[in-house]
């Protein structure tokens, strides 16, 4: 509580926080009509340039409360051109300031801040994510998942002992081979083909139970690795040759092989586009910003194409047409009432029956038509986007079909496509009522697939995803292997899931609890008691590993450096990702990074860095927070060193609840910290808006806060149980109503 | 509005898809823009360059010019041989909003608008004189989508406030691009031959070019078959289905159901395109001229056998898959991206074109780039770690030592670019005559974030649009004017753009 007012002063300055106002940058009136024209919004400016100080509903932090302002309009408006942002008033010039003293005056009453009534959401078409794309069409097309070690029974099954080896080229050759242990080396005896239409060689053979090493010969002189093999061993030569375990005999040990390019789904959609997430917002699920492309268009077309191909013994019957029959009439009729309606996740219209029968009956035969009426459902916009449009009521309000809100449960809490029985409750008028919703709810967590759905959201929430492929720095590192990397987001899916679905259920354990989850790999990595057997068991921490998501491994590497950890990563990972505090773009005035003794450790060097006023005004939130992850380097190894200087991982939480809060904790252990966070309003209301951005796919706006607050009263009524969060947000009454937008 | 604007021009341009592609657009060019661009290439490099320090030291990069000799100053060195085709925009600003900012320079750099609310000028171009080229627009990256980049690292905006990711994937973009249209069409590669041509709005349709899906059945290979009727009538049925959702309506969704509805239609008019003609073959675009620089990092290296647009090649195999993301990789993976968008538009297939080089606060470890100067496999520099080297320019410090090295790496990948499009001869010229090529970053000093004395350089003549071999000083001149220079010179009749535009910058 000792703050200056000095500092204060200084602080608000640079943050670009003042009192009275708020502002955004606008476009010039000169700027040229109609094309590109920026339109402007001052919701979204006030929430990138004013929130952070203000409030994101104008409730006050840093900045002042916005609330019931007693200035006109017109008072607002001179204050935001003459002073807004602090610092850079030029970034909010014309339209702009009238623009935002308006919205203010407007939308930051008391009672819009109480939240008496809870907005219904837009209206909105999302568009699948590659991952709800895979895990559809493997339901759709009864494509089964590769299991860990794609493993199956006693030599009976002929795909298991066929293994197909793929190159893809961009390059013109003439022959390319595959020579490995298991042919002798040759550099004739396995010739590959050409296949165009995936730009690639290919070639399938059978190859026994074994470990091999293998390299494609290119011409018959080049000798070359498989990229996408995941495992090489050195070839004596100075290089290394690829490798890869074939198991097709039971066995329940060791590290799972996934054949190269052997999963159709795999194949089919590996290059889909990536989804562009906006900032600050850490799901792949955006329905706002995910648009088709032509690339989508070519890669779904594509897709589609595959997948039909690699389930052409079996679409007769998932279509429910007869085996041989060329009835294509009667096949068409089946196809558009039944298998349809699965992939469409709610009956046809008469048009698309018209025009999918027409696809069947149309063609040369009977499986050419099927095959040609399923790839185009796959590319069609009732199959790419999930319907969140609802019905017109009388009341004026929008509401989503029943079909609408089966296809809403199953995406939330499975990742896929609504199962037969959910289709049945929305056909059947179950799901018209809210008890008949949350029956259904609960049935889909129960169900094994809700984990699954629950530790894809932990990873991204966690924004640890990418810890199988972020840089490391291999000398200074060598023990972090990509068994370890592996293994590190297995652990993370497991600690969450297992708090949430097997321990204590509740908010809090995901900070406190002691123990976390480890194989063999792991156990020996962190120097854990030894793990015995294959699989992942649970494991007591000692004391100095303890701090829940916030010491799991994935978490402490993927906020640090190839070469060091980032007490800068890991603080701002905690204010934004934990407590949901955005910190405003820094002034034009705050300048760059000062000169620094390069001699310094890192936290005397951050410690340099803090020392100037204008950073220091932000980095005071991070950087206290991020010293204490101090006793772990950039892979999460525990440390009482560095250096030659002893660790200090103490440090201070300033205004943990809300900017401009005045509160300070003081910590000396990673434990503590997270003992503190477990305790706060902040981070748990901040869990509550992670999960709900991830189960409706937008980031919600300052009127949407309010849903957010009553999924955060339901889940604080049921003792921050973190199952009844999950059924919450499709209890809330945001979850079925909807309105157009703006 | 806009999006009204949109379906005009759409119907506008509709009727001349029909023609050859290239000439459609090239007879839209109205008669007050300069309109002879045959093609522009923005190409991006992240985290700026050391140009005014926070303690004044002065910029790096001006490049200066005493009568007609150019004095390229040491970051631009690596366009030593170049100067003569290039522009040197000394002084463009990017306005005030958002300065000091990584992502709000982003936003702004090919929208021209603050907070990135508008369209960027590269899909503006591709959906109106790109519209009739088989690919509209080629956005390819190299390791711009790391760690789950968010939207705002990427530059490419087809709507106001919205991104898309680049393709990282250097196979992925050879693949698409040159394995022909839809699922899989004609393959030139090894066919040579192409298919017969093909009505798709024959839904009866049972020729030779239909191998048919079903029929493959039992096949053990789960390799579709080539059906490019069946990919027409998906196109067809899905622009169906699409009409009538947006019908029903109403305006809900109508920017997000537009886009989509134009992607439909270019890879329909791909479809159709490709299969009524035989590959593209530019009279000259000849033979491949081995490339300077080729050899780089690049183990796998065959000699470059001949190419040309029936048989594409890039000559090397790049990396793919998990090792897309390993730093060392970097050089091959944009090496590729740049190959293969000069082969691409080298054989017409398309005139838009980005390559976005990492993403800003780049993580990027340059000091693993094997070969170059900044090499140094003890110790790991990256992008953004550089480009924060302190208030001055300190010879002493590792920091700016490195941040100048990594500059000059950025500006001899440009080179590189401008190399490969001078080789191929084109028309009267080559292709860099006929071509713009932007040269472009997020901010300028990378330490301060500075938003104004923009570090741009445009290179080629855009077809007698552009006399290149000049520094101009434009002292505080926005650079949406830049923006609209270069929309102008490929035939779009765009008198300003973005925010406080004044005009088209006298670059002829």
């Amino acid at each position: 509580m000792r703050r200056p007012a000095l500092t204060l002063c200084l602080a608000l300055a640079a943050l670009g926080c003042d009192d009275g106002g708020a502002s955004t940058p606008a476009p010039s009136p000169t700027a040229d009509a109609g094309i590109a024209s920026s339109t402007f919004d001052p919701a979204q400016r006030y929430a990138a340039m004013c929130a952070s100080c203000h409030g994101e509903a104008g409730e006050g932090g840093l900045g002042t409360r916005l609330v019931d302002s007693p200035r006109s309009v017109a008072e607002l408006a001179q204050i935001i051109g003459e002073r807004m942002p602090q610092g850079n008033p030029d970034a909010c010039r014309g339209d702009c300031p009238p623009s935002l003293a308006r919205y203010i005056k407007t939308n930051f009453t008391s009672a819009a801040l109480a939240c008496a009534t809870v907005p219904a959401s837009v209206r909105r078409l999302r568009l699948l994510t590659r991952r709800e794309y895979r895990a559809t069409v493997r339901d759709l097309l009864a494509i089964p998942a590769p299991t860990a070690g794609s493993v199956g029974p006693a030599g009976a099954d002929p795909a298991c002992v066929r293994r197909r080896f793929a190159y893809a080229t961009t390059a013109t050759f003439h022959t390319v081979n595959v020579a490995g242990s298991f042919n002798g080396w040759s550099p004739t005896a396995w010739p590959m083909t050409w296949v165009p239409s995936a730009h690639e060689w290919q070639l399938d053979h059978d190859v026994p139970d074994g470990t091999y090493g293998y390299k494609f010969v290119l011409d018959g002189t080049q000798w070359v690795t498989d990229p996408r093999a995941t495992t090489s061993m050195p070839d004596g030569f100075g290089g290394q040759n690829s490798t890869f375990t074939q198991r097709c005999a039971p066995a329940d040990a060791g590290a799972p092989s996934t054949p190269s390019g052997a999963d159709p789904v795999e194949l089919a959609t590996a290059a889909l586009p990536v989804e562009s997430r906006p900032a600050g917002y850490a799901f792949d699920n955006d329905a706002d910003t995910a648009l088709v492309t032509s690339v989508h268009v070519n890669e779904f077309l594509r897709a589609g194409s595959a997948l039909v191909t690699a389930a052409a013994p079996r679409l007769r019957a998932l279509a429910g047409c007869d085996a041989t029959g060329t009835d294509a009439s009667a096949c068409a009729n089946a196809l558009v009432r039944g298998f349809g309606t699965r992939v469409f996740r709610r009956p046809l219209t008469a048009s698309e029956m018209q025009r999918y029968g027409a696809l069947v009956t149309g063609a040369r035969d009977v499986d050419q038509g099927l095959a040609r009426a399923v790839r185009t459902m796959l590319l069609s916009p009732a199959f790419l986007y999930r319907s969140e449009l609802g019905v017109a009521q009388p009341d004026g309000t929008w509401r989503l079909t029943p079909y609408e809100v089966a296809t809403a449960l199953s995406y939330t809490y499975w990742g896929t496509t609504p199962d037969a029985a959910l289709l049945t409750s929305a056909s059947n008028g179950t799901l018209d009522t809210s008890a008949g919703i949350e029956r259904e709810a609960r049935r889909l967590l129960a169900d094994p697939r809700a984990r699954d759905q629950l530790g894809v959201f932990a990873l991204q929430w966690l924004g640890v995803e990418t810890v199988a492929t972020t840089p490391r720095n291999a000398m200074l590192f060598p023990d972090f292997t990509d068994a370890v990397r592996a293994s590190m987001l297995e652990e993370a899916r497991r600690f969450v899931t297992s708090v949430v679905f097997d321990g204590s259920h509740h908010f809090a354990d995901l900070f406190t609890a002691t123990t976390t989850w480890a194989d063999a790999t792991l156990a020996t990595y962190y120097g854990l008691p030894a793990v015995t057997g294959t699989g992942f068991q649970q494991v007591t921490l000692p004391a100095a590993r303890q701090g829940g998501v916030l010491s799991l491994g994935a978490v402490l590497t993927r906020y640090a450096h190839s070469d060091q950890g980032s007490p800068i990563l890991r603080g701002s990972f905690v204010r934004q990702s934990l407590l949901c505090q955005q910190f405003p773009p820094p002034p034009p005035n705050a300048g760059g990074v000062p000169d620094v003794d390069p001699n310094a450790t890192t936290r005397e060097r951050f410690r340099q860095h803090t020392a100037n006023p204008a950073c220091a005004t932000c980095h005071r939130y991070i950087d206290g927070v991020g010293f204490g992850f101090e006793r772990f380097d950039a892979v999460a190894h525990l440390r009482d060193m560095e250096n030659g200087h002893a660790i200090d991982a103490t440090g201070t939480i300033y205004d943990l609840e809300r900017f401009g809060a005045g509160t300070q904790y003081d910590f000396t252990t990673l434990p503590q910290l997270a003992g503190t966070l477990a305790q706060s309003d902040a981070a748990r209301g901040c869990f509550v808006r992670q999960y709900y951005r991830f189960a409706r796919g937008f980031r919600e706006t300052a009127e949407q806060r309010c849903a957010v607050l009553d999924v955060t009263r339901r889940f604080h009524a049921a003792g921050d149980d973190v199952r009844e969060l999950m059924v919450a947000v499709t209890l809330a009454p945001d979850f079925v109503l909807r309105r157009t937008a703006p | 509005m806009k999006l009204s604007r949109r379906r005009l021009l759409q119907g506008v341009l509709g009727a001349a898809s029909a023609l050859p592609f290239g000439l459609a657009a090239r007879r839209l060019a109205r008669a007050d823009a300069c309109g002879r661009a045959s093609r522009v290439i923005f190409f991006y490099f992240p985290d700026g360059i050391a140009g005014r320090s926070q303690n004044g030291d002065p910029s790096l990069w001006s490049p200066s010019q005493s009568g007609g000799t150019i004095n390229l100053g040491e970051l631009l060195m690596p366009l030593g041989a170049l100067a003569s085709e290039c522009v040197f925009l000394n002084g463009m600003s990017m306005g005030s909003t958002d300065e000091g900012s990584h992502p709000g320079g982003a936003k702004k750099l090919l929208t021209g608008v603050d907070g990135g609310n508008g369209e960027s000028v590269d899909q503006y171009l591709a959906r109106t004189v790109g519209h009739a080229s088989p690919f509209r627009h080629l956005y390819l990256g190299a390791m711009a989508t790391q760690n789950n980049a968010s939207g705002d690292k990427f530059i490419s905006y087809p709507s106001a406030g919205v991104t898309i990711a680049p393709e990282d994937d250097p196979v992925n973009a050879f693949r698409r691009i040159f394995s022909g249209a839809g699922s899989v069409g004609p393959s030139p590669t090894v066919d040579g031959g192409v298919t017969s041509p093909v009505d798709a709005s024959t839904p009866t349709d049972s020729g030779a070019s239909d191998a048919g899906v079903g029929s493959d059945a039992g096949a053990t290979t789960p390799v579709p078959a080539t059906d490019n009727v069946g990919d027409g009538l998906a196109l067809d049925t899905s622009i169906t289905d699409l009409m009538e959702l947006r019908a029903a309506l109403g305006g809900v969704e109508r920017t997000k159901l537009d886009v989509h509805l134009d992607a439909l239609h270019e890879v329909q008019d791909r479809l159709r395109n490709l299969a009524m003609t035989t590959p593209v073959t530019p009279t000259d675009a000849g033979s491949m001229v081995m490339l300077p620089g080729t050899d780089a990092g690049m183990s796998m290296m065959t000699a470059a056998p001949p190419a040309n647009c029936a048989m594409p090649s890039l000559g090397f195999d790049p990396p793919t898959g998990a090792g897309l993301f390993a730093p060392e990789n970097f050089p091959g993976v944009l090496r590729a991206q740049i190959d293969t968008m000069v082969l691409a538009m080298a054989c017409g297939m398309s005139r838009v074109g980005v390559i976005q080089s990492s993403q800003h606060t780049s993580e990027l470890i340059m000091s693993r780039f094997r070969g170059s100067e900044m090499y140094d496999p003890m110790f790991d520099m990256r992008s953004h770690q550089a480009s924060h080297y302190g208030a001055r320019q300190d010879r002493t410090n590792r920091l700016f030592t490195d941040y100048v090295k990594q500059i000059r790496w950025w500006v001899s990948q440009f080179a590189y670019l401008l190399e490969a499009l001078r080789a191929r001869p084109e028309g009267d010229g080559t292709m860099l005559d006929h071509s713009l090529v932007l040269l472009c970053s997020e901010v300028s000093d990378g330490n301060t974030h500075s938003h104004h004395d923009m570090p741009f350089v445009l290179a080629g003549r855009g077809g007698g649009c552009v006399s290149p071999g000049r520094v101009l000083n434009l002292d505080g001149r926005r650079h949406g004017d830049l923006l609209a220079t270069i929309a102008q010179a490929m035939g779009a009749n765009v008198p300003t753009w973005g925010d406080a535009g004044s005009g088209i910058l006298s670059l002829g």
